[in-house]
């Protein structure tokens, strides 16, 4: 499937590692260029060195997406070094677990902080270059705590939530400019993320490795968990001209775990 | 802050996205016209061989000859879904010209327009049988053959007056998320076999049967073509309608090896037109 990418321009967020990563990658063999930001330096030098090698122009830069400046200033390096923003994957953000109870204000804060108002500074960064291109296609990699919430996810389920809301007014509001909005919900993805999340089972539990990934992969229908790529190509899919009337729609990429009939 | 730029001169191979349906066997219901002709069309330019089926034989002979005309390994197979027999011949057939069966597209089924004192219960229960009877039969059918091939893809087409109810569209929405309900609950019982059971959303997309419906609405409420139209673009956030070829390309997505941890899902081919964040 041609999908069209050769010479597009694509902007990924928390592009260094895990889903990320993948994203850029998927994104740089369909031939589009790519700038990624990340927070780590090391992590982002690491990666466009494994990834510049594929061939379209890349671009990477040190960048906090919390904060408003340095988003304006990765969206200003990327639209001058690229010449273009066609694309935008908003990817950096973390999960936050705990309940209504243990969940200070503080660690709220920072979970919407760092996922969903980072998605929507950044959305706001790149609406003007697209407006004026009058072309434009957003992906926000969201992931499943708002479909299928769960005592221990309150931070992940509101953010996630307050992130659906985020696709869908940005899809209806940016609609007539031809820029499409969707999100992609993953779950059980095989990430640091969630590796971290296994040793965290391990502690808390007791439990061995085996038995503490049993946990995860048992929780979706098909008993395995996703991998980082599955999670890029149906991105690569969602930005082409392949999905060009598909706008303010969520995929979940999750394996069958959630239990929500309509989607 | 640190930038790194690389830019290279660029003689890298870019692929395009290879769906690894080259010598898939398709199944694609209710494909003569339409949506369902141009998901058999795109499931065969991606290299699957397509068995597609219709009720109008006259239709059907058109539909294959298109297909074939374009080098397309097709055969066609008169059927109607509401009959079983029907549907195990279809599933028959096709395993027999194509040795097994990988993927099936459950799009038979049309929108039922009219409000309660409208719609009789039997032309209610003929839309149902059309659209979840027959495409569970299909499944019932389907699914042991895709046993066989390790895995398989069970795509079907629902309507958004699923998501959507609206006005004079009763029995489409009662149907339509009975077929989001069969969705669901399918693509539970055969995940585990790497059947992935999923769903495309289309609305707003310009087919013969939107240009029948235009036809009634002139005929019976006097507005225009051109008033339609331009109706049709404003109630939609992308301003204009879609066409077959954008939900082909959703299902030729989902129906590939790209494709192998969506389950139970959906992907909304609609303009942004269903209101749900979900």
């Amino acid at each position: 499937m041609d999908l069209r990418l050769g010479g597009k321009a694509a902007l990924v967020t928390g592009g260094s590692r895990g889903i990320g990563r993948a994203i850029a990658e998927a994104l740089l063999r369909e031939g589009a260029s790519v700038a990624i930001c990340a927070r780590n330096p090391e992590a982002l030098a690491q990666t466009v060195g494994a990834l510049e090698r594929i061939g379209p122009p890349m671009l990477a830069k040190v960048a906090d997406v919390t904060d408003a400046g340095a988003v304006a200033a990765f969206v200003d390096a990327a639209a001058s070094a690229l010449g273009r923003v066609d694309i935008l994957v908003n990817n950096a953000g973390t999960h936050l677990r705990g309940t209504v109870e243990d969940t200070t204000i503080d660690v709220l804060e920072r979970q919407l902080h760092d996922k969903a108002f980072g998605f929507f500074l950044a959305i706001r960064a790149v609406a003007p270059i697209m407006k004026a291109q009058r072309d434009g296609r957003i992906v926000n990699i969201v992931g499943q705590a708002a479909r299928h919430p769960h005592p221990d996810r309150f931070p992940s389920g509101v953010t996630n939530a307050a992130l659906l809301a985020i696709t869908k007014s940005a899809a209806d509001a940016l609609a007539r400019h031809n820029i499409r909005v969707n999100s992609v919900c993953p779950q059980y993805i095989e990430t640091e993320l969630l590796a971290a999340l296994i040793d965290k089972e391990m502690r808390e539990r007791g439990v061995d490795r085996a038995t503490a990934a049993a946990g995860f992969t048992r929780a979706n229908v098909l008993g395995r968990l996703g991998r980082p790529e599955e999670v890029a190509d149906l991105v690569a899919y969602l930005v082409s001209d392949r999905a060009r009337f598909v706008t303010g729609s969520s995929v979940s990429i999750d394996g069958g775990y959630h239990r929500y009939v309509f989607g | 802050m640190a930038a790194i730029t690389a830019t290279f001169s660029v003689e890298a191979k870019w692929g395009e996205m290879d769906l690894g349906l080259t010598g898939k066997a398709a199944l694609v219901s209710g494909a003569t016209s339409g949506i369902g002709l141009a998901i058999a069309r795109r499931l065969g330019e991606e290299g699957c061989r397509v068995a597609i089926c219709g009720r109008n034989e006259t239709m059907l002979g058109a539909a294959v000859d298109e297909l074939v005309g374009s080098a397309i390994d097709a055969v066609g197979v008169k059927a109607d879904m509401r009959v079983a027999r029907d549907v195990r011949a279809l599933v028959e057939r096709t395993v027999e010209a194509f040795g097994g069966l990988d993927i099936v597209v459950s799009n038979a089924g049309t929108h039922l327009a009219g409000r309660i004192g409208e719609v009789t219960a039997e032309e209610l229960a003929a839309h149902l049988e059309t659209k979840v009877v027959g495409a569970w039969e299909l499944a019932r059918l389907a699914a042991p053959h895709m046993h066989k091939r390790g895995g398989g893809r069970f795509i079907v087409v629902i309507g958004q007056a699923g998501k959507v109810p609206q006005a004079g569209a009763i029995a489409s929405a009662v149907v339509n998320a009975a077929q989001h309900a069969f969705v669901k609950s399918l693509s539970d019982e055969l995940g585990r076999c790497n059947i992935l059971v999923n769903a495309v959303c289309p609305s707003r997309i310009a087919t013969p049967l939107t240009g029948k419906l235009a036809l009634h609405n002139e005929l019976y409420l006097g507005r225009s073509l051109e008033q339609q139209e331009s109706g049709w673009g404003a109630e939609v956030p992308l301003g204009r309608w879609g066409d077959p070829e954008d939900v082909a390309d959703a299902v030729a997505f989902l129906a590939s090896e790209r494709a192998g941890f969506i389950c139970g899902a959906n992907i909304d081919v609609d303009g942004g037109h269903q209101r749900s964040i979900l």
